[in-house]
């Protein structure tokens, strides 16, 4: 329990105690503790005080209004998003898995460029009617293994201890 | 001990937040099945504290608004097979976060650190303006604002990050860990390292 006797936050790994403090986000009765700390303990009050001061100053920041058009343009990508090949959308888990093997990256510029070109003959050989089916971007390959990405982010959030000290900072 | 008063406020707060969290989730699951109405309050909810963490995370807000465009663009990709299990909004952040650091290193890797500090000066000079205040009170803002954003720009990446979800989006401690796959003990220890450096750097203007 922190009471006036404790020893200072700033002594040990209860530094939160002093920002939650100068946030006012502190609970009424802690709040009241540390006030009786700050009585005695010179540096959790000159801490405090220069903390506070930053604190406030810190809302000079202010971020600029997010541009109008900025619905617009996301919403542009994601329709084009909607219109990726069928056959960009199958091969890049395969570009992505092969991409984790070193030994063939240089092979797979050759492999892309190749299949790139061999969809284009393809097509042009009236497989299908050239208005659906768009010119190959690489963006777009890019993109739909970036989702895979992020995915693996959510799967990590899922499966991960709030305990454990994955890296020092 | 005597009996704590019932905190009303509090019990209020908390299930606002519960509201909120549940909300973002069923709405992301709507989205997985295909209701893009839903994807558009999610957007309507998130927009602007994305965008103005990437703001001042990366200091420029053209390429602030193009990685926050990135942010929704894969969440939107990865709608398929999401599940309700995280944060919906430590998710974001934490893609947020990785694209904006990810950006930082880039540029300081590519330019060196002196051209990115004028990239950054460049994009975020339309932030201080006029808005109805006297020539001195605009110059005294202004001049507090630079201050402040050279003092946030000069901490370590991590640290900034931390401080901006702290400050500024009001994040708890266990969040912020989660964002920055580290541990909240960890999170305590660089924040607090964080708001040393900038009282140390800001100290004259105290
Ligand atoms: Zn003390």
């Amino acid at each position: 329990m922190l009471d006036h006797k404790m020893t200072c936050p700033l002594q040990t790994d209860n530094t939160d105690i002093l920002l939650d403090y100068c946030s006012r986000s502190l609970d009424p009765d802690r709040r009241a503790m540390f006030e009786r700390h700050m009585v005695h303990c010179a540096e959790c009050r000159d801490t405090a005080s220069a903390q506070s001061e930053i604190w406030m100053a810190m809302d000079a920041f202010e971020a600029e209004p997010v541009s109008a058009d900025f619905d617009q343009k996301l919403y542009a990508r994601i329709d084009r998003l909607e219109h990726v090949p069928v056959w960009d959308k199958f091969w890049a888990p395969v570009r992505s898995y092969l991409q984790g093997q070193p030994a063939w990256k240089p092979v797979l510029s050759v492999a892309t460029a190749s299949a790139a070109l061999a969809v284009v003959f393809f097509v042009r050989t009236d497989v299908m009617a050239p208005q659906l089916m768009p010119a190959i971007d690489v963006q777009e390959v890019v993109e739909a293994e970036k989702a895979l990405e992020d995915l693996d982010m959510l799967g990590q959030l899922e499966s991960e201890s709030p305990q454990s000290e994955k890296e020092t900072i | 001990m005597p009996p704590q008063p019932f905190d009303q406020a509090g019990v209020k707060e908390d299930m606002m937040a519960v509201a909120t969290l549940e909300r973002d989730a069923e709405l992301m699951l709507r989205v997985r099945e295909g209701d893009t109405h839903s994807f558009g309050l999610l957007l309507e909810r998130h927009r602007v504290p994305v965008i103005h963490f990437l703001c001042r995370m990366v200091q420029n807000q053209p390429v602030a608004e193009e990685l926050a465009q990135e942010v929704f663009l894969r969440v939107y990709r990865s709608r398929a097979n999401y599940e309700p299990t995280a944060k919906f909004t430590t998710w974001l952040f934490r893609i947020a976060s990785h694209l904006a650091l990810n950006w930082i290193r880039d540029k300081r890797h590519e330019r060196g650190q002196e051209s990115l500090d004028a990239e950054v000066q460049e994009g975020m000079s339309r932030q201080v303006q006029d808005r109805g205040m006297s020539a001195e009170q605009s110059l005294v803002r202004q001049s507090k604002f630079e201050e402040i954003r050279r003092a946030i720009d000069g901490l370590p990446e991590k640290q900034r990050a931390a401080v901006l979800m702290h400050k500024y989006d009001e994040m708890e401690y266990s969040q912020i860990a989660s964002v920055l796959e580290c541990s909240e003990s960890a999170v305590k220890s660089l924040l607090f390292r964080a708001y040393e450096s900038l009282r140390a750097r800001l100290a004259h203007m105290a």
